[in-house]
């Protein structure tokens, strides 16, 4: 059962049930007839919307953990106690709302806007960045039921739309007249134009082992054998591009709080600021749940297949595939907390560099590999481990003379 | 140039499981003082003799000698002029005053930074139990730390024999333990002798 016929399911029992309240009293007449009319005319848009809400809601919960687990362990990391803002019984010392007290500073600010600024624009950048990040949590499915719309062609989707924000930086860099948020904005672009190719060729030799672009066939795909052991190069890409694409640490260039104030995101106040924040870290959660899709298998449990008797009867096999999908987004988030705490910034002729001389030479050889194993050798794919062989080792030697030529230096 | 970094920060992420990780809760919370902390004065009213050597002592002029009854002076001290070089007591030659772990100083005007012998008199000393023994054992190998406030073995006011006793007291303690005697000049301990009137001079 998919998560839409469950939330169907539901709405139809809540209002039958009111219906049958009415009924049951006696309030009959035109308006129940109405309201009965209009039910059936909506049904499927409020199973819709409330799917989609809930999809949402849970996005946002994954941001505040996000949040506090960036905040406390980025703090561990540097040996201090980041923040211990709690209650009193339960939460002392845990930063448990240290968010609600950011969150409602933030809510109260002023929203204002800089003389001179294109105040239309400038309102548009934050709601099309938040907007196409949000919109990107639709294309994710949490498990094979549970996705507000398992698309088939939902990679390219998802690609498509995460591609889109750095137009919204660019808007609202350049809408606020000022020097810092238009240096953001520019360099926001460069950073797009360098990343976005490998970052699309990385996930192309995935595609091809799975041989689809829906999500769930993808982590179907790999059910006996994460793609991470077979496309190595295609993941290591991945991650520098994905790190660039959500603007985090050692790539956040469009936000050098040290040259650029706060970058494109300067002259934000208030609410714009919040939400400029938030779809920061939404694109965080979504950058890593799709490299979790497509290379750390998903939502498949990655322990072995196991079940213990429960004392109240019937079986435990392990927690719901959701849990997985999350714990592996949360880990693979904890290892960019960990590059963020120890990398420093580069440099934008860097970046343009590492995307274009570094990126995407590995991309291309990745592809052509999966190709050319594709092509000559169709039969490896029976036998995972020659497989994984013939995709590990031209990936060591890539890696090994690479070294040799000073490329990691 | 990505694993060096990558390691350090995961080693103090590690270190930080096993003991406390360096920063604490501020007002909730507070670190233990090292021994030779210069906090707030606190100045002993049976000891002073109102002389005035912390006056003259002071680099900052930050203390001043206030008529407090007839004949009676005693300091007063502008905690917004001094740096807590801690001159003062040692110049005194009663130890009269002494510093105590006091750092929380923040008033709501500068009069209140003004502190008169009274409030002086009034400062709690707040150390006891806020030594860091730990710093002190790492520092010092292994000794024993020594008593807070450092009162010497000496005779307040109208005691003539002063001289005799402390000199004799000053031999004892270089035959015994020089290494000792090392270690409290170089944490700046109040020593006996040098209290005396004749050291001061």
């Amino acid at each position: 059962m998919d998560l839409y016929s469950a939330v169907h399911g539901l709405v139809n029992w809540l209002v039958g049930g009111l219906l049958w309240l009415f009924d049951s009293i006696g309030f009959k007449g035109p308006v129940i007839q109405f309201v009965r009319w209009l039910y059936g005319w909506l049904e499927h848009t409020i199973t819709v919307a409330v799917v989609v809400v809930l999809v949402l809601v849970i996005g946002l919960l994954m941001v505040v953990l996000m949040l506090w687990i960036e905040r406390k362990l980025i703090g561990r990391l540097a040996d201090r106690r980041a923040t211990m803002l709690g209650f009193r019984g339960i939460g002392k010392g845990t930063g448990a709302i240290q968010l609600f007290a950011d969150a409602i500073k933030l809510f109260v600010k002023e929203d204002l806007a800089p003389k001179g600024a294109d105040k239309h624009v400038f309102t548009a950048g934050p709601s099309i960045l938040v907007a196409s990040s949000v919109l990107v949590l639709v294309a994710i499915p949490m498990s094979n039921g549970f996705a507000a719309s398992d698309l088939s062609d939902g990679l390219l989707f998802a690609l498509a739309v995460f591609a889109f924000a750095p137009f919204a930086v660019f808007l609202s860099g350049w809408s606020a007249n000022s020097k810092y948020t238009l240096i953001g904005g520019m360099r926001s672009a460069t950073q797009m134009i360098s990343c976005e190719i490998p970052f699309l060729l990385s996930t192309a030799g995935v595609v091809m082992l799975a041989g689809s672009f829906k999500l769930s066939d993808i982590v179907a795909a790999q059910g006996d054998l994460w793609f991470v052991f077979l496309q190595p190069v295609a993941f290591a890409v991945y991650l520098v591009a994905m790190i660039s694409e959500i603007e985090r640490i050692p790539f956040d260039l469009p936000e050098a709080e040290a040259e650029l104030v706060e970058g494109w995101q300067t002259e934000f106040s208030g609410l714009k600021f919040a939400f400029s924040m938030m779809a920061g870290y939404i694109r965080g959660y979504v950058g890593c749940a799709l490299g979790v899709i497509l290379f750390f298998g998903g939502w498949s449990s990655p322990v072995p297949a196991y079940s213990l008797p429960l004392p109240w009867g019937g079986e435990f096999s392990g927690p719901v595939p959701e849990l997985w999908f999350l714990i592996k987004v949360l880990l693979l988030f904890m290892f960019l907390v960990w590059v963020r705490s120890a990398l420093g910034r580069v440099r934008v002729d860097q970046i343009v560099n590492i995307g274009w001389r570094r990126l995407l030479p590995l991309a291309v050889f990745n592809l052509t590999l999966t190709v050319a194993l594709f092509a000559f050798a169709p039969e490896l794919e029976s036998n995972n481990l020659v497989m994984g062989a013939a995709f590990f080792v031209p990936a060591l030697g890539l890696i090994l003379m690479f070294w040799k030529w000073g490329w990691f230096k | 140039m990505i694993g060096r970094p990558l390691w350090i920060t995961l080693k103090y992420l590690l270190r930080g499981i096993r003991r406390r990780p360096a920063t604490v809760l501020y007002p909730f919370e507070k670190i233990r003082l090292p021994y030779q902390w210069r906090g707030l004065h606190r100045l002993d009213d049976g000891r002073c003799t109102g002389c005035g050597a912390c006056s003259r002592s002071c680099p900052n002029i930050c203390i001043e000698m206030v008529q407090v009854a007839e004949k009676k002076k005693r300091p007063s001290i502008d905690i917004g002029r001094c740096l807590f070089c801690g001159y003062c007591v040692d110049a005194c030659p009663f130890s009269a005053l002494h510093m105590t772990g006091q750092y929380e100083l923040a008033v709501f005007s500068r009069e209140e930074l003004r502190l008169s012998p009274e409030a002086l008199m009034k400062v709690e000393d707040v150390r006891e139990g806020t030594i860091d023994e730990e710093l002190w054992v790492r520092a010092y190998g292994g000794e024993e730390i020594p008593a807070w406030p450092p009162v010497p073995e000496k005779p307040g006011r109208g005691k003539k024999d002063e001289g005799k006793k402390d000199e004799g007291k000053k031999d004892e303690g270089k035959k015994d333990e020089g290494k000792k005697e090392d270690v409290n000049k170089a944490e700046g301990k109040m020593d006996a002798v040098k209290r005396t009137p004749e050291a001061a001079r």
